[in-house]
C-alpha cells in the first residue's frame, strides 16, 4: 500500500498544472478534472508514463456539456484513476485519445454515436453501434431523448401491454412493408 | 398431405438466427444437439443456409439493425416455413421492450413481409431445452 | 496480388451470435480486419435510466447468457463502491462461488466451440455433455440453469441452500476428472499442438496496446485478473493463482482456459469449506449522490461497470463495458498475416461474446470481385487444414 501512495503524490504532482481538480474518493478511486485542451497530455501521462490500461470511457450528458471519463486501471495497485474531461454544447468536441493507442478507438466511435461529442483526429470516426438507418444527429443518451425510446416506442409499449395491435413500421417511422435494406 | 410437409415433419431441418439475444436461448438450442438432449434422434439438423431450413429458430428481440436481415433470411427460406420464436425475447422483446435500438418482436417484423407466416412461440428466460423441443414438436404437428 | 473481401457473418450457426466480419485478403492471406458492431444493441444503458437499484441487476443479467453473473457482480462492486457497503462474509464466499461455476461452465462451453472450430466434434460434444451437471445444480440451487439472478446491492438475493452443498463437492468430484482428460487431450495432442500453436499470435505489447483483459491477455504474458489486482467477493480469503501463458497464441489461450478451471475448483472447494451461516445481506437504505466503479472478472475478462447516481432512486447514468468489447479490436492485431483457413479458430480464441459486446458486424459495400464465403465454408477450411496436419503424421 505504501507504493500506491507514493505513485499517487507522483501522479499529483505531474499533472498538476494540466487538472483542476485531483479528488481521492476512497483509497481506489481517484477522479481527476481535466479541461479539454489538456486532456491528450493528461491521457498520454496516464497511458505512457504510469502504465495505466484503459478500462472504457463513460460519456455523460450534464446539460450544458458532454463528458467523457476515460477510466485508467493501475492493476498492480489496485487503483482506478478516472480522467474527467468535456466538450462544451452546443457542438461539444474534445481531442481523440485513440490517436495514442488502439484501445480507445472503439469506445469514442461509440460514445460519438450515442451522445454527439466528437472526438478530433480520431483515426477512423464512423458509425459503431447504431443502425444504419438510424436518423443522423440523433443522440439516445442525451438528455432530451426520452426514456423508452419516445413518443412512438412509448405507444407500441402501451399496444404491446394492453394486446392491441400495432404495426412495427408505424412504430419506426417508416412505410408498412418497406422490406429489407442492404 | 404433400410430399413436402410429410418430409418436413419427418426430418425438420433447422436454421437458427439470432437477431438481438443475449446468447442464453442461443446456448439452450445449441444445448438440444448436445447428447443430453440430442434432437438429432428425432431428424431434427440444424442447417448452414435458410435455403434448406424448413423451419426458423429465432432468438432475441429484433433489433433496428437486424430488421433488414432477418426478413431477409425468412424471404430466402423455402416456403413453407414455421418461425419458432425462441425465449421471451422473440415472442415479446421482453424486458427490452422500449428500447430506443428494439425494432419488434420476432413475429411482427416477419409479419411485415408476409402477413401469413406460421409463427410459434416458445416462452422463457431461457426456456429450457425440453421446452424448446417440446414447442418445436406441437408446432410441427399441428401444421 | 488481387485483394479480395470476404464478408463473414451475420448469420452462421454454432458460433451463435450475430456478427460480421470483413476479412480482406491477398490470396490466401488476411491483410485486414474490419468489424461492425449494431445487431445485439438494445440500448441497455438508456433503459437502466429507467429502472431503481433493485430492477437493474435483472436487466444486467440479460446482457449475456454465459456471463450472466459477471454483469450483476459487476453492478454490485460499483454501487456498493458508491455506497461504502461491507457485504457479510457467507455472501461473498456465495458470490465467488457463483462466479467461479459460470467460470467453469464457460471455459467447457469454449472448449466444445473450440473443438467444433477445429473439427474435433467429439470434444464439442464432450464439453457440452459435462457442462450439463452445472447448469442443473444451478437450476436445483436458484431456480434457472443460466439466469441465476443472485445478486443484488449489499449480498445476495437468495441463500445457497444447505442441501445443495454436498451435492456440489460431488458434482465437482465427477467432473473435474473429465477436464483433466480433456485438459490432456489437448496438452498432449501432437495435431492440435501443430494446429494451434503460432497461430493468432497477440504480443505483450499489443496485448497492451489495445489494452485487452482477461484470458486474451494472459496467455500473452498480462498477469492482469481482477480477482486478484481488485480483489472482491471472497478472493481473497482463499488459495489460488493467476495463470498466465507467454507465447499470445490460440495455444496459449486454450491452456490458459484449461488451467484455470483448476483454479475455479479450487477456490469453489475452499469456499464451501468455509460457509458458516449468518446474513446474506446488508442492509442499504439509500443510495446517494455520487459516481461509483466496479468491475469484476467475468470469464472472458474484465466486465467494468460506472454509475452516476443523483440520489433518487434511478441512476443519472449508468456505464456498462464487457470484456469482448476490448478484446475483439485486437483481433485484428491477431488475425493479420494469418492463413484463412484460420481465421474463425483465431476468432473462437477470443472466446467472443458477442450479446456483451453491443455486437460485431460489418459493413462494407459490396464491390465487383468480392469473394463470397459462408462461415460454414470457412469452417470447412478449418477442418480440412486439421486433416492435413493429422495426414502429415
Amino acid at each position: 500500500m505504501g507504493e500506491r501512495e507514493e505513485v499517487l503524490r507522483q501522479l499529483e504532482a505531474r499533472l498538476r498544472g494540466l487538472c483542476v481538480r485531483f479528488w481521492r474518493r476512497n483509497p481506489k478511486r481517484v477522479y481527476v478534472d481535466v479541461p479539454p485542451e489538456h486532456s491528450l497530455a493528461a491521457n498520454c501521462i496516464l497511458y505512457e508514463e504510469f502504465r495505466g490500461r484503459l478500462a472504457t470511457a463513460s460519456g455523460r450528458d450534464t446539460r450544458d456539456r458532454i463528458e467523457v471519463l476515460y477510466h485508467y486501471c493501475l492493476d498492480a495497485l489496485n487503483l482506478v484513476v478516472t480522467l474527467r474531461t468535456w466538450g462544451d454544447k452546443p457542438e461539444p468536441e474534445v481531442e481523440s485519445v485513440a490517436q495514442l493507442f488502439p484501445g480507445a478507438n472503439f469506445i469514442e466511435r461509440e460514445i460519438h454515436d450515442l451522445l454527439g461529442i466528437r472526438f478530433r483526429h480520431h483515426p477512423d470516426p464512423r458509425r459503431l453501434i447504431l443502425a444504419d438507418d438510424w436518423p443522423a444527429g440523433v443522440y439516445p443518451l442525451r438528455r432530451d431523448y426520452p426514456a423508452r425510446g419516445g413518443e412512438a416506442a412509448r405507444a407500441r409499449l402501451v399496444a404491446l401491454l394492453t394486446g392491441s395491435p400495432q404495426p412495427v413500421a408505424a412504430a419506426l417511422g417508416t412505410a408498412p412493408g418497406a422490406g429489407a435494406r442492404t | 398431405m404433400g410430399l413436402r410437409l410429410w418430409g418436413l415433419k419427418k426430418s425438420p431441418w433447422v436454421y437458427h438466427v439470432n437477431v438481438g439475444a443475449c446468447n442464453n436461448c442461443d446456448i439452450e438450442v445449441v444445448n438440444c444437439l448436445a447428447p443430453q438432449f440430442d434432437v438429432e434422434r428425432f431428424g431434427m439438423v440444424l442447417v448452414a443456409t435458410p435455403r434448406h431450413a424448413d423451419a426458423l429458430l429465432v432468438t432475441g428481440g429484433c433489433t433496428r439493425q437486424a430488421r433488414p436481415r432477418l426478413q431477409e433470411v425468412y424471404r430466402q427460406a423455402a416456403k413453407p416455413c414455421l418461425v419458432l420464436c425462441i425465449g421471451s425475447c422473440a415472442c415479446s422483446m421482453g424486458i427490452f421492450a422500449g428500447s430506443y435500438h428494439m425494432a419488434g418482436p420476432v413475429d411482427e417484423v416477419i409479419r411485415e413481409v408476409d402477413p401469413q407466416a406460421i409463427v410459434a412461440y416458445v416462452p422463457g428466460c431461457p426456456p429450457r431445452p425440453q421446452a424448446i423441443i417440446s414447442g418445436a414438436v406441437k408446432a410441427l404437428q399441428s401444421l | 496480388m488481387k485483394r479480395t473481401i470476404i464478408p463473414v457473418g451475420p448469420y452462421h450457426p454454432i458460433q451463435e451470435e450475430p456478427e460480421f466480419f470483413q476479412l480482406v485478403v491477398e490470396g490466401e492471406r488476411v491483410v485486414d480486419m474490419d468489424v461492425r458492431l449494431s445487431y445485439n444493441h438494445r440500448g441497455i444503458e438508456k433503459l437502466c435510466q429507467d429502472l431503481t437499484y433493485d430492477q437493474i441487476p435483472i436487466l444486467l443479467a440479460r446482457i449475456c447468457g454465459i456471463c450472466s453473473a459477471s454483469h450483476p457482480m459487476a453492478f454490485c462492486q460499483a454501487l456498493e463502491d458508491l455506497c461504502g457497503v461491507e457485504v457479510p462474509i457467507r455472501a461473498r464466499y456465495i458470490r465467488s462461488i457463483i462466479c467461479e461455476m459460470e467460470r467453469l461452465h464457460s471455459h467447457l462451453l469454449w472448449v466444445g466451440l473450440a473443438g467444433h472450430f477445429i473439427g474435433y466434434n467429439t470434444v464439442f460434444m464432450w464439453a457440452w455433455k459435462y457442462r450439463e451437471p452445472i447448469l442443473d445444480w444451478f437450476e436445483r440451487a436458484f431456480g434457472n440453469r443460466n439466469h441465476y439472478e443472485n445478486f443484488c446491492l449489499g449480498g445476495c438475493r437468495r441463500d445457497l441452500p444447505e442441501a445443495e452443498v454436498e451435492p456440489l463437492r460431488r458434482l465437482l468430484d465427477d467432473l473435474m476428472p473429465k477436464v483433466e482428460m480433456l485438459t490432456k487431450a489437448v496438452l498432449d495432442d501432437p495435431v492440435l499442438r501443430v494446429r494451434l500453436r503460432g497461430i493468432g499470435v497477440l504480443s505483450k505489447e499489443d496485448a497492451r496496446r489495445w489494452c485487452t483483459t482477461g484470458p486474451t491477455a494472459r496467455a500473452s504474458g498480462l498477469p492482469i485478473d481482477v480477482r486478484a489486482n481488485e480483489p472482491y467477493a471472497a478472493y481473497d480469503l482463499v488459495d489460488w493463482k493467476v495463470v498466465t501463458q507467454e507465447e499470445g497464441d490460440v495455444f496459449a489461450k486454450a491452456v490458459v482456459r484449461l488451467l484455470e478451471c483448476f483454479e475455479s475448483e479450487k477456490i469453489i472447494r475452499q469456499c464451501l469449506d468455509r460457509l458458516e451461516p449468518g446474513p446474506i445481506r446488508a442492509e442499504v437504505r439509500e443510495v446517494p449522490a455520487g459516481e461509483g466503479i466496479g468491475h469484476a472478472e467475468a470469464p472472458r475478462g474484465e466486465t467494468f461497470h460506472y454509475v452516476c447516481a443523483n440520489g433518487t432512486n434511478y441512476p443519472e447514468r449508468y456505464k456498462v463495458r464487457a470484456p469482448t468489447y476490448v478484446n475483439l479490436p485486437s483481433f485484428k492485431a491477431q488475425v493479420i498475416g494469418a492463413e484463412l483457413a484460420d481465421a474463425m479458430l483465431i476468432v473462437a480464441a477470443m472466446d467472443p461474446c458477442y450479446s456483451c459486446t453491443e455486437r460485431v458486424a460489418v459493413i462494407e459495400p459490396r464491390r465487383a470481385g468480392v469473394r463470397r464465403l459462408t462461415q460454414q465454408e470457412l469452417l470447412q477450411m478449418s477442418w480440412a487444414k486439421t486433416e492435413r496436419i493429422r495426414r502429415q503424421g
